[in-house]
């Protein structure tokens, strides 16, 4: 860690080294790219895990299994930093496959739940899905370009060179594969059932670092997506899912009883803003919020699981009161939701700042971006009343977590609090404004304001009434069962298994009769076709 | 050249290995081991062999002539001859090796003996020159693998041997067919004289028999029923083998008779003015498509961990069938370089499997549930294998499935959209694939475990995990293994 923040700060210029010719029949080379970006993300990274591994010291002291833990926390963290440091798209996909098998393997930790077991299957299924398309893209690239090295692949003598339908098809593709791995509609369902892990596995892979690695490609490509030949088509694509699931996991968020389900889906909403960033043509702004997302979603997850392990439970119905009882916890929770929330001089402020002024002159953009931002403050505050102020629903006794957990804690929140004092003069961070838009500040505030004060509402003195009056209502009980589940995603991820995949699996199995006849048969009408479409003249 | 040398070695082993068994004496060490023993230095000095004519063979195609007579065998070492028979013995070894371990008890020298000659008419499979050789070792590999098949003499292993011959043998019928068409066509037998029968319906008919006979070995579908049979009635050893080596080199025998179509496969072949695939390339990506699609797709509904695995190699077949039908130099290395991954994991996974898993009942997945649970050993070796044969880093079928898409894809660049179609086939077919391999880890590693626990030492686990190492050394550091081969 000490080491890549070193770099990140001393930064000069960037370079691609070249070691040996790894995979020859692909003429591939092991590269190592050096430059903003890698740097910065790898500095990021290694930070976060750093107090990720520190925080587990704690948290997993009584758990079996630990050296199995630490060695896929740790291949993870290694397989991470070859994807932010690989210098070809293939080497990349070698890094961005071994992220994901440590990703499910740490997500089905707890073997012995099957809910965990389940999580880390489905986890990867649907990241496998997006990796297909991406698996595509990189080949093609290969197998057309004859080389995959980003130097070359990102000049004027690479992807640019091949006709506009090409272009789009590959980033599309790419986009895809983006998708898989940070969670974005439709591929987003594995998240929030990723909390069957353990909460460092969430705050490090599933907040942190792996759902990065979907902008970071984005980011890595973005010569690519934005080349004028595209006239724009594809980053309006990007924008469209970008801002499809920062509302979508904004809506889900609020109606979570999970605490780490209320994160998940926050997670999938802030990396939707990330994509609607990149879409809206600043590369800046993605790269600012995925790194201050980063720090206060590792954060919050980090407070969650203090609160977790101290009352044995992960319903929000089941907390409340905890303010007094676990302090430190307390302030770091309530840090990342600010963080979350984008109020100044916080990190997220200066992100979110730069978001929504790269929409400044669109309308519709603009407005959504602004739904999305009110719908972060109304289940950050939602999540902060629930679990830390109002009357207590636990019979528990809360403790304060040890100085293992409570440290790195504060180490996140400070970074969180002042990090943008040491993020802004980066070379990549350094074109956004010290000085907010008027505009956009009056207008992010005014929707902070306004939302904090009706979670305050809503969330606090009057919650049983709201919730009584939602209960008796059909619509919004509804209303409230479709955003607790998803919006039913799930519910056609099974269809699609079941209804379709499955029957033809079963019909398909049903050649297999057992019966010599009926084997000898087979293999003779194969012929008897074959020989036939050839005496026809149709071969 | 080593294809001559190693059969010589590999034949008198065979032999030697029934001598020492049938007049081994009183001694109980030389009737236990003796045969094995035979066996397994015949295999090792012909990787000697093999290993001090490497770089020779790696130039330009060497055919040779043993016997100047007409008809006489030709045999050809290349790179993709000599890389195949180098997977086919790598995986005899360790397979020879773990059968020691495996037959406690009653006579073994036949098994050994048997085992010794598959390995030499493998051998001669992938190094034949010409088509009649190829058929001749053809007949001699079956003939072996049947006896490996129906060793233990049991009801199921005896079923399962009779379907494999009875398929395997309308197999070579329609393969003496195929060759007779393409001789009476192209004037000629010889692998580098063949391409001239594709002028011709009749020629062209007569490959497309010619690989729906070899087919059958290679479990092409509609051919493939055998496979799951004999996969799941075999003993483990016999099913190591058969699925690590015999399937690989049955693929590698429909190689052989494209390579002389391929545009730089060493033949002279020349790249075809039409723009589009030819009917052949129509025909084998429709069984390539089916293949894989009946594999995967039959594997998901699958509870016994044997018949997953066999359905499983099906669908390895049908990625190595997508390659070959491009007719491409990119193709023919994803299809050897695959073989090499698919013979190491496959064996690896039957030898992991083990002896507890010997019956139909025992190697049910609800039989072996909790398995890795209680012996953590084992439960990495399930979990890595499982997660090898879905082509996740660091293993090196990550590297083939790679090879494969990249082979269509040049293709489809070339010559359409069928190809790009296939490509994507062949991608949806590999994500199918997690369903049941994460089964595997679901229920084997993950689940609660019944009954006895699968007591299994470290010995008996290093035949396996050597392969497995490979495996990873393979994915983690390719250019030690393909270097300047592929």
């Amino acid at each position: 860690m000490v080491a890549a923040l070193y770099g990140a700060l001393t930064f000069g210029s960037g370079a691609t080294e070249g070691y040996t010719l790894w995979f020859p029949a692909l003429s591939v080379t092991l590269q190592v790219k050096v430059d903003q970006l890698s740097v910065l993300v790898g500095a990021f990274v290694s930070f976060v895990s750093f107090l990720v591994v520190v925080y587990s010291l704690g948290y997993m002291k009584e758990e079996p299994g630990q050296s199995r833990y630490y060695s896929l926390v740790l291949l993870f963290v290694g397989s991470m930093m070859g994807l932010v440091m690989a210098g070809n798209l293939i080497q990349f996909y070698f890094f961005w496959e071994l992220v994901g098998v440590c990703s499910a393997l740490l997500i089905a930790f707890w073997t012995d739940r099957p809910a965990a077991r389940k999580a880390g299957l489905k986890a990867f299924v649907v990241t496998r899905l997006g990796d297909a398309s991406l698996l595509i893209a990189v080949i093609f690239v290969a197998a057309v370009l004859g080389t995959t090295s980003f130097d070359t692949i990102l000049g004027p003598s690479g992807i640019a060179t091949l006709g506009t339908g090409t272009i789009f098809a590959l980033g599309l593709l790419m986009f895809v594969g983006s998708m898989g791995k940070s969670a974005q509609v439709p591929l987003h369902g594995w998240l929030p059932d990723a909390m069957e892990g353990p909460n460092t596995v969430s705050a490090l892979i599933h907040a942190a670092t792996m759902v990065n690695a979907g902008v970071y490609l984005m980011l890595r490509m973005y010569p690519v997506i934005t080349l004028p030949q595209l006239s724009g088509s594809l980053t309006n694509i990007i924008l469209a899912i970008g801002l499809l699931s920062a509302l979508v996991g904004g809506a889900c968020a609020i109606a979570a009883d999970d605490l780490k389900r209320v994160l998940a889906y926050s997670t999938i909403s802030q990396l939707g803003l990330m994509f609607a960033a990149i879409g809206l043509g600043s590369l800046t702004a993605a790269a600012y919020q995925m790194i201050s997302q980063g720090l206060f979603k590792a954060l919050a997850f980090l407070a969650a699981g203090s609160v977790i392990t101290a009352l044995g439970t992960r319903s929000i119905n089941e907390m409340g009161g905890l303010a007094r009882a676990m302090k430190y916890t307390y302030v770091g929770f309530v840090v990342a939701m600010l963080g979350m929330c984008g109020l100044p001089p916080l990190v997220g402020f200066w992100s979110k700042d730069a978001i929504l002024s790269a929409a400044l002159g669109t309308w519709a953009p603009f407005s959504l971006l602004l739904c999305s931002f009110a719908l972060t403050a109304l289940y950050s505050f939602r999540a902060l009343f629930r679990v830390f102020h109002g009357q207590s629903n636990t019979a528990k006794t809360p403790k304060e977590s040890p100085p293992t957990m409570i440290i790195p804690i504060v180490i996140l929140a400070a970074s969180v609090l002042v990090g943008w004092a040491i993020l802004q003069p980066q070379p990549l961070l350094s074109t956004t404004s010290w000085i907010p838009d008027a505009s956009t500040l009056t207008a992010s505030l005014t929707v902070l304001a306004l939302c904090a004060g009706l979670a305050y509402l809503v969330f606090l003195p009057n919650y049983r009434k709201v919730l009584g009056a939602v209960q008796s209502s059909g619509a919004l009980s509804g209303l409230q069962g479709m955003l607790h589940d998803g919006f039913y995603f799930d519910r056609l991820y099974v269809w699609l298994y079941s209804g379709i995949v499955r029957p033809i699996s079963t019909a398909v199995s049903y050649i297999q009769t057992g019966l010599i006849e009926a084997n000898m048969g087979l293999l003779l009408l194969a012929a008897a076709v074959l020989f036939a479409l050839f005496a026809l003249g149709v071969l | 050249m080593w294809p001559t040398t190693v059969m010589e070695i590999l034949f008198a082993g065979g032999m030697l290995s029934l001598v020492v068994d049938a007049f081994g004496g009183a001694s109980d060490f030389v009737k236990r081991y003796g045969a094995a023993i035979v066996g397994a230095l015949a295999i090792l000095f012909s990787l000697a062999v093999l290993a001090s004519d490497w770089a020779a063979s790696l130039g330009s195609i060497v055919i040779l002539q043993p016997v100047s007579a007409p008809f006489a065998s030709l045999y050809i070492a290349d790179k993709f001859t000599t890389f195949t028979a180098f997977t086919a013995l790598v995986v005899g070894l360790a397979v020879l090796v773990y059968s020691v371990l495996y037959f406690d008890s009653g006579r073994r020298g036949p098994f050994f003996a048997l085992f010794t000659i598959l390995m030499c008419s493998l051998v001669g499979v992938v190094s034949a020159g010409d088509l009649l050789t190829l058929f001749l070792f053809w007949e001699g590999m079956t003939i072996s693998a049947y006896g490996l098949v129906t060793f233990g003499r049991s009801q199921l292993s005896l079923e399962a041997g009779i379907k494999y011959f009875l398929m395997a043998g309308i197999g070579s019928l329609l393969a003496l067919y195929g060759i007779a068409a393409i001789y009476f066509t192209s004037g000629s037998i010889q692998l580098s004289a063949i391409g001239a029968a594709l002028g011709t319906g009749f020629g062209e008919l007569g490959f497309v028999v010619l690989i729906l006979g070899l087919g059958v070995e290679a479990a092409i579908v509609p051919l493939h029923t055998w496979l799951p049979d004999v996969y799941s009635a075999s003993s483990i050893p016999s099913a190591s083998v058969i699925s690590g080596a015999v399937t690989g080199v049955g693929v590698f025998a429909l190689l052989k008779v494209l390579q002389p179509l391929v545009p730089g496969g060493g033949f002279g072949a020349i790249v075809a003015t039409t723009g589009g695939p030819s009917n052949l390339q129509l025909v084998i990506v429709v069984l390539a498509l089916l293949t894989m699609l009946v594999g995967n797709l039959s594997a998901l509904v699958q509870g016994n961990l044997r018949r997953i695995l066999s359905f499983s190699s099906i669908a390895q077949t049908g990625y190595m069938l997508a390659a070959l039908s491009t007719l491409t130099l990119a193709g023919l290395v994803a299809v050897v370089f695959t073989i090499w991954n698919h013979g190491l994991l496959k064996s690896n996974f039957f030898m992991v499997l083990g002896k507890n898993s010997a019956s139909m009942e025992s190697s049910q997945l609800e039989s072996l549930r909790g398995a890795g649970r209680g012996n953590r050993k084992l439960g990495f070796l399930y979990a890595s294998s499982s997660m090898a044969m879905m082509g996740a880093p660091p293993f090196g079928m990550f590297w083939s499935e790679i090879l494969v898409v990249q082979s269509l894809l040049i293709a489809g660049h070339a010559s359409g959209v069928v190809f790009y179609v296939l490509a994507a086939a062949v991608v949806l077919n590999i994500v199918l694939s997690i369903g049941y391999y994460f089964k595997i880890i679901n229920t084997v590693v993950f689940g609660e475990a019944r009954g006895e626990t699968d007591d299994r030492k470290l010995g008996d686990l290093l035949p396996p995990a050597s392969l497995l190492a490979i495996s990873v050394l393979t994915g983690i550091a390719p250019f030690l293994i393909l270097g300047n081969v592929l």
